[in-house]
């Protein structure tokens, strides 16, 4: 046994069948060369992980390029003017930088780790019709446990995938 | 439907196998080389010679440099901008313009880092602008416009390669898939990180993407804040002034959106984009650099009456040496290119005919260069002492490394048109699928 790939040459017949599997309660991947809007949320897609990992990036940039400048001040105090040692307004545009970018890269950093990305080889790359630069390829990845009495999906094309 | 002339976005995934005008292509990277081979040459003699081959001296110790450094990062702001803005409204239009514009950000920011590296004097000692454990045990000085300024362009440098990334990484997966070479598999295949198209690995890309769009907005604010104090926080004449934050960022979008034009009209020409940038795309980035000119133009207004309203005596004198100085031709060039052709945009004719769209654009680019040139040089030719006044010329080195910088944006952004998708193809694809779903609701 293998996993299925089913291939569609219309997005709405690929959202058809895939709300037919949802409603069969199926486990299942959906290969697109475009998002597609609702597509996710049929393959049991409910989280918001990215944007709570992009949170807790800033804050964490905000506390760290907050104290870092306290602490260089602390450790090397110059003084111009008079002004103190730890004067915060003028720390602000360097913390708020830090903290955009920290949070930057929790959302590049998340996204990817949460799709398990970097992965360069993938069962799914070794059929010869899969292609994101065809914009007419759509394709439902079953896997091996679930294809037993499956509805009827009416692809284009179904090949096996072994694992 | 993989015929190539049936398909105006699948032939954006064909273009890199198979160029629709190299011999132009050729002719533009020839000369691109040459002023990247001046830029190397300038910068050798620079290092060899020192900053006295510059013509920047007290009390004009900015000179070129600097007002090069602030054109480069203001017209790298308009490809953020044009970017993440559009994407944040939902705008479908951005589609076709986001790819090359976050491009031309990227290479405009690198020319404008490497201007105030270059002016340090001892650039090879640029990093002790870094906070960093040393055997001094000196730390930056967090409280000076310049320590923000090394973190502002730092990140902003770093920020924009991440947002064109984030974006790219399924049309390089796109590219993947369609190269023939081994090499450009691999090569496409490396960059894509493995991207396969899973629905939730694009729900996640949606979310991520749009965050760090979301983020780039505020950077573009906290970076134009940043270089605004470098002139604002001191208290020169002129320049010690609280509109200048706000007032840079307008003159920034105002240049870049110029640049967009300039490129948007020359790609468009030359890859045969027409049905892809339509004339409604034309219309969009003239309607913009029109709204951007009025901000600046209110600038400009603003600046001169708080000046006159300030009835302090330096600051009026600065006004008038702006006006009938030595320098007055940049400040009246700089009214005079930005904002007269300008007017043109009015009508929806010039705004969607290329030519004409292209001229006012590198119109605005020069006026732009010119009102960054009267800033800073009447700014300082004309000080507090008049025993510290003097008068600035540029020197040929200054000049060279200026024309060898246009090289250096030239050539990447070539090899870039030349190598890869210059549009965001999936997401042409994603608009053009929405918008017949829609037709047919």
């Amino acid at each position: 046994m293998a996993d299925l790939l089913l291939e569609y040459d219309d997005p709405d017949r690929l959202m058809a069948a895939a709300r037919r599997l949802r409603e069969a309660e199926r486990r299942f991947e959906a290969i697109t060369p475009y998002p597609l809007e609702g597509l996710a949320e049929l393959t049991g897609f409910a989280e918001a992980h990215v944007p709570k990992l992009a949170l807790a990036g800033g804050v964490l940039g905000a506390v760290l390029g907050f104290g870092g400048q306290v602490a260089t001040n602390l450790l090397y105090p110059i003084d111009v003017g008079g002004r103190p040692p730890v004067a915060w307004q003028g720390f602000a545009l360097v913390t708020a930088l830090i903290a955009i970018f920290t949070a930057m890269l929790f959302a590049l950093g998340g996204m990817l780790a949460l799709n398990r990305l970097p992965k360069l080889r993938h069962p799914v790359f070794d059929d010869p019709r899969m292609s994101l630069a065809e914009p007419d390829r759509f394709f439902l990845l079953i896997p091996e446990g679930e294809r037993e009495g499956l509805p009827e999906l009416d692809p284009r094309r179904a090949a096996e995938v072994p694992r | 439907m993989t015929d190539a002339a049936l398909d105006p976005i699948d032939r954006i995934t064909r273009i890199p196998g198979d160029f629709p005008a190299p011999r132009a292509w050729w002719i533009c990277f020839g000369v691109s080389l040459a002023l990247l081979l001046l830029f190397l040459v300038s910068v050798g003699v620079l290092l060899v010679f020192g900053v006295g081959v510059w013509g920047n001296n007290i009390p004009v110790n900015w000179g070129l440099a600097i007002v090069n450094y602030v054109w480069f990062l203001g017209i790298g702001h308009a490809g953020t901008l044009i970017s993440a803005l559009l994407l944040l409204t939902g705008t479908t239009r951005r589609n076709a313009l986001n790819r090359f514009a976050e491009a031309m950000t990227l290479f405009s920011v690198i020319c404008a880092g490497l201007f105030p590296v270059l002016h340090l004097g001892r650039p090879w000692l640029f990093y002790w602008m870094a906070p960093y454990p040393n055997t001094m045990t000196v730390w930056p000085q967090f409280k000076s416009p310049l320590a923000w300024d090394f973190f502002a362009v730092l990140i902003y440098l770093i920020g924009s390669i991440l947002f064109w990334y984030l974006g790219a990484i399924p049309d390089f997966a796109a590219m993947r898939d369609r190269s023939r070479s081994r090499f450009a598999q691999v090569a496409f295949g490396l960059a894509a990180l493995g991207w396969r198209g899973e629905a939730r690995h694009w729900a996640r890309w949606r979310q991520a993407y749009r965050l760090v769009a979301a983020l780039a907005v505020p950077l573009v604010f906290g970076v134009t804040a940043s270089y605004a104090l470098l002139f604002a926080a001191g208290p020169v004449p002129g320049w010690a002034s609280g509109i200048f934050p706000a007032y840079f960022f307008c003159g920034a979008i105002f240049s870049g959106f110029a640049v967009v034009a300039i490129i948007a009209v020359t790609l468009r020409h030359a890859l045969g984009l027409g049905a892809l940038v339509t004339r409604s795309h034309l219309n969009l980035i003239g309607q913009l650099l029109l709204a951007t000119g009025f901000m600046t133009g209110y600038g400009y207004a603003a600046d001169a009456f708080t000046a006159l309203w300030s009835g302090d005596a330096r600051e009026i004198a600065t006004l008038h040496d702006r006006w009938t100085g030595a320098y007055a031709w940049s400040y009246w060039g700089a009214v005079a290119l930005n904002f007269l052709p300008l007017q043109l945009l009015w009508f929806r004719r010039v705004r969607v005919s290329p030519v004409p769209l292209a001229l006012i654009g590198l119109s605005v680019t020069i006026g732009m260069w010119l009102e960054r040139y009267m800033l800073l040089v009447t700014g300082l030719y004309r000080d507090w002492l008049v025993s510290s006044w003097g008068i600035y010329h540029a020197s040929f080195w200054e000049w060279a490394l200026f024309a060898g910088m246009i090289g250096v944006f030239l050539a990447p952004f070539l090899l870039f048109v030349r190598f890869l998708p210059v549009m965001s193809v999936f997401e042409l694809r994603e608009a053009r699928h929405e918008k017949r779903e829609a037709g047919h609701g």
